[in-house]
């Protein structure tokens, strides 16, 4: 139940993003399924060790709560800009697109038979709402216009890919989580930077008016 | 098919307290603004006020328009028979009953569109419209909320994703805040005070008073799809108590919602709506598990 | 060597570079910054060279437990990390002493620390064991890199790096997601997900061969879309023509190739699944066919000569996946392929640089008759050239060779057509751009706007670097020694799956 919660709370997040015009909303929602996923390990009835989940949880949690809000905040406060402008498809057809999304990956994911001792540990919901987030976040990215909306879109997902790795792989090295998130954190760092460089580079951060290099 | 003394009861009920619903709602509003507001029994003075009155009817109208005042509160009526008190049997029920239910207010909605075309004054059809185009946006989110309130009955996401599809169904339904404004008075932004400007008198009365039944209806959908999941009282009393308190509770939350949204640009609008049919959506692959 | 050596061996190898780029981050004048920079490279590749000296030998070094790991898959990409990150680094400094971009040391000290840094994410892949840490070295390349693209920060560089993060990143978190897939197939065997590569393919036989398709599908959509596979390969273009070209040198002679060993190791995994083989194989088949094709078609539109040698990366890239799908001796074909393409690709986007940078710009009208500037680079360019479209004497012919002969073995001959007509289309596509651009008549247009711009001779160093790559080229093109033979044979046995590990 818990976890199924945790799901809805997610892909609902999705769809608003879908659905919004301001990046505030973005930033937020985002936010909320890292914190939201950051609590996936306790959801999940897993023995980890607890030192272990802690640390993967706290870091997070800190990293997609709190310092890519800020990070991101802070771009958009710098950048001054407030809201998206008319993405390819509006905002209704990026809400069809969210349900059509819903119901293909409800779709692959029953395609993937999982082994029975991984599916009586992962929830069912697990594999399509991952899918979905992903596929929302890859959305975002190709219909939003500003680079700060498109940095988000990455956010968003990862946050997918977040749920596929801790749901779906049983158990993961932690070496590799936190290499993961640390690339995940470098990666984000290094978009909030170049889209500073693009703004001043260009006084704007129109991706769709980035176009000089063609062929 | 059977009538029950019970669920004759609830009718009467409804025909008592609908009108009280408006009354509450206004409250809220007027409580969040700061002020003191209407009393609560405003509505009941409103149609009370009405029904004394004469009509006028404009020259260029036909009995189409006066046909629309009677056909639409009938309308009501014959749906308010259809649906039950949560826990309880409705004076008629029989498989299929729901999609009649949605037809009958189908039905009111036609007529009244109907009646607001025959004046044939130009903002009364740009009220009609909009009525028609957002209720055909509707139609299908609420066919799916009243299926999934028929195959899941059990708490979680589901039933609250089910509530609030219903809510956004609802305001919609029922011209409240963000879709529609029952209060305004400019013509280019309402929709259904805009379709029954022409309607005076005794007519006015009825259509504000199968207007009320219809927000109780909704309220009814809302009170069962929140309270039925979580706990089902046994007993007359306990059902009858726990009902009346959910409809409190729903006019309470309505109130809340229009106070704290501003009306929708009319191109969000249908993007709401999709957004009630996404979470139906969802809803749907959650309780197939 | 003993295993303890090769342990110490395999972590010098990760942590040299690392503390090159932190060492570089000191305050050195900017003379000194590229000479340690430098420093650090060729004693990284000495560390190389060691490793594959003991892979020849018959050893498969370890360390760190099981986390990292040398076979001659691993040491053969190494070689080729080697022998560009050398030549770039040589040549980054002749390119920025003689250029106009910006030379503060501050900016010097930034680059060379992400310079080693990117070598280090390289080596990364190469080396570790775990098909997770490998994820994590390619996306480091990514991040690391970015920044080098827009060292001369214009308009078109930014653009150029925001869409290799976005477009690399996007990809690669496709590969992480076909990983995680790919370790989930193995929870019916070990009762926990493995992911280590050598337990992988102890285990391949009895994997979930479902999962295990579906995530190679990730997989190349992922590191498919790192390598510059068609229709992936957008960021390409962009981002080699940006870059300077040392860089550029870096991204299509290493960069590519890493994103492609990752494929390689998940190939025989996914393989060994039942019912798996052909399907696998059909999948590098299309993936190196579309390529091919969408390289020759634009390879016809191009004024740029950088943009012109990044989407020959991308048929090369092609033609190596083409290799791989076919099997068997196109397997070998497309590893000897890369070691040519590793060789040409570089020496060609340094000579276009040292030509190209000092007029600053790459256009190739602009550039008509650039044997009369340099003779030099101009060989060194026009030799590159013909290397990489296939001319006969040269190492690539033979790869494209041997990967048509396994096209003619299997009957494929529909692949073989397309494989002939693109690899037709590119050569003359390329001479038709070639010739006027080394003897062509320079434009006046061109001397009006670049008056300042000096007729390079090339020092007796450059002369020496570009006879070397070329006679490599050419040996390479005639025999195979026979150290280098039982490497690529190693790498083949690797990738076809028949090295069992340890």
């Amino acid at each position: 139940m818990l976890y199924e919660t945790m799901m809805v709370v997610v892909i609902l997040a999705g769809l608003v993003i879908l659905g919004s015009s301001r990046i505030r909303m973005y930033i937020r929602m985002a936010a909320l399924q890292g914190v939201v996923l950051g609590f996936l390990p306790l959801a999940l009835e897993r023995s980890l060790p607890a030192a272990r989940t802690a640390l993967l949880m706290a870091v997070a949690i800190v990293l997609k709560g709190v310092v890519f809000p800020w990070l991101f905040t802070r771009a958009m406060r710098e950048m001054s800009v407030k809201r998206e402008r008319s993405p390819i498809g509006g905002y209704s057809g990026a809400i069809i697109f969210g349900i059509l999304a819903f119901i293909l990956s409800l779709w692959l994911s029953n395609k993937w038979v999982l082994h029975p001792s991984l599916a009586g540990r992962t929830p069912e919901i697990a594999v399509p709402a991952a899918l979905f987030t992903v596929l929302t976040g890859v959305y975002v990215i190709m219909t939003r216009k500003k680079a700060l909306s498109q940095a988000i879109g990455y956010l968003v997902m990862e946050n997918g890919v977040w749920i596929f790795g801790l749901s779906l792989a049983g158990e993961i090295p932690v070496l590799v989580e936190l290499g993961m998130l640390l690339d995940v954190f470098v990666a984000v760092f290094v978009m909030g930077i170049a889209t500073l460089k693009l703004q001043r580079g260009f006084g704007h951060m129109d991706a769709d008016r980035l176009n000089e290099l063609k062929g | 098919m059977k009538l029950e003394l019970a669920g004759t009861i609830d009718v009467l009920i409804a025909f008592l307290l609908a009108p009280l619903l408006p009354g509450i709602i206004n409250r809220v509003k007027a409580v969040c603004g700061g002020r003191r507001g209407q009393p609560l029994l405003q509505c009941y003075h409103d149609v009370i006020k009405l029904l004394k009155k004469g009509a006028v009817y404009s020259r260029t109208t036909s009995h189409v328009l006066r046909a629309g005042a009677v056909i639409a509160p009938a309308a009501m009526v014959a749906a308010l028979l259809l649906l039950p008190v949560p826990g309880r049997r409705a004076v008629m029920s029989f498989t299929g009953d729901v999609v009649l239910w949605a037809y009958l207010l189908g039905v009111a909605r036609f007529f009244t569109m109907a009646a607001a075309l025959d004046t044939g004054s130009s903002f009364e059809g740009m009220g009609a419209s909009r009525e028609a185009f957002f209720s055909a946006l509707c139609e299908p989110v609420l066919l799916l909320v009243l299926l999934l309130m028929g195959m899941h009955s059990s708490g979680g996401p589901v039933a609250a994703l089910v509530a609030v599809a219903l809510i956004i169904v609802l305001l919609s339904e029922n011209s409240r805040i963000p879709f529609d404004d029952p209060n305004t008075h400019l013509e280019l932004t309402m929709i259904h005070e805009v379709m029954v400007l022409d309607h005076g008198g005794p007519d006015f009365g009825f259509i504000t008073y199968a207007a009320a039944l219809k927000l109780w209806m909704y309220g009814m959908l809302f009170s069962a799809a929140a309270v039925l999941p979580v706990f089902r009282p046994e007993g007359w009393l306990p059902q009858t108590g726990v009902f009346l308190a959910s409809m409190v509770v729903f006019a309470v939350i309505v109130g809340m919602v229009e106070s704290l949204m501003a009306r929708l640009r009319l191109t969000r609008v249908p993007q709401a709506i999709l957004a009630g049919g996404a979470l139906c959506v969802l809803a749907i692959a959650f309780a197939l598990r | 060597m003993t295993r303890m050596d090769h342990a110490i061996m395999i972590k010098l190898l990760l942590v040299l570079p690392l503390a090159g780029a932190l060492v570089c981050l000191l305050p050195w004048s900017v003379r000194r910054v590229f000479a340690v920079m430098l420093g650090f490279v060729a004693a990284e590749c000495l560390l190389v060279a060691l490793a594959v000296h003991e892979v020849l030998r018959g050893g498969v070094p370890a360390g760190a437990g099981q986390w990292l790991r040398i076979d001659a898959l691993s040491a053969f990409h190494l070689m080729l990390l080697g022998f560009v990150f050398l030549a770039g680094s040589i040549h980054a400094i002749a390119y920025f002493k003689g250029g106009s971009s910006q030379t503060g040391s501050w900016w010097a000290r930034l680059f060379s620390a992400l310079w080693l840094g990117s070598m280090w994410a390289m080596v990364l892949v190469f080396v570790s064991n775990n098909i997770g840490i490998m994820w994590v070295g390619v996306e480091a390349t990514t991040l690391l890199t970015a920044f080098l693209i827009c060292t001369n920060v214009t308009s078109c560089s930014l653009e150029a790096m925001w869409k290799y993060i976005l477009i690399c990143s996007v990809g690669v978190a496709f590969a992480f997601m076909g990983t995680i897939l790919v370790a989930a197939s193995t929870v019916g065997v070990a009762g926990h997900s493995l992911m280590f590569w050598t337990e992988l393919m102890a285990s391949a036989g009895s994997l979930d061969a479902g999962l295990l398709r579906a995530g190679f599908v990730f997989l190349l959509v992922g590191y498919g879309t790192k390598s510059g596979f068609a229709p992936m390969h957008n960021w390409l273009p962009d981002a080699h023509s940006q870059a300077p070209s040392p860089v550029s040198a870096v991204f299509s002679g290493v960069l590519l190739n890493s994103a492609m060993y990752c494929l390689l190791r998940f190939m025989p995994v996914v393989e060994g699944a039942a019912g798996n083989g052909p399907w696998v194989h059909d999948l590098m088949i299309l993936a190196g066919l579309i390529s091919i094709v969408v390289a020759a078609a634009f390879i016809l539109l191009q004024r740029d000569l950088k943009r012109l040698l990044a989407y020959s990366s991308v048929e090369h890239v092609g033609i190596m996946a083409l290799g791989f799908g076919l099997g068997g001796i196109g397997t070998f074909a497309a590893l000897f392929h890369s070691l040519g393409h590793s060789l040409a690709k570089p020496l060609a986007f340094i000579s276009a640089g040292r030509l190209g940078h000092p007029r600053g710009t790459y256009d190739m009208q602009a550039l008509a008759g650039s044997m009369r500037v340099s003779r030099v680079w101009g060989v060194g360019l026009f030799a590159a050239l013909l290397a990489l479209v296939g001319a006969a004497p040269f190492a690539l012919f033979m790869s494209e060779l041997l990967v048509a002969r396994a096209a003619i073995e299997q009957k494929k001959w529909f692949v073989l057509a397309l494989l002939l007509a693109g690899l037709g289309v590119v050569f003359a596509g390329v001479m038709r751009y070639a010739i006027p651009l080394l003897w062509g008549d320079r434009p006046d247009a061109a001397l009006a706007s670049s008056p300042a711009a000096p007729p390079e001779a090339g020092s007796r160093f450059d002369m020496l670097f570009v006879c070397v790559v070329v006679l490599l080229l050419v040996v390479l093109g005639l025999v195979i020694p026979a150290p280098l033979m039982r490497l690529l044979e190693g790498a083949r046995a690797v990738v076809e799956g028949r090295v069992m590990a340890l």
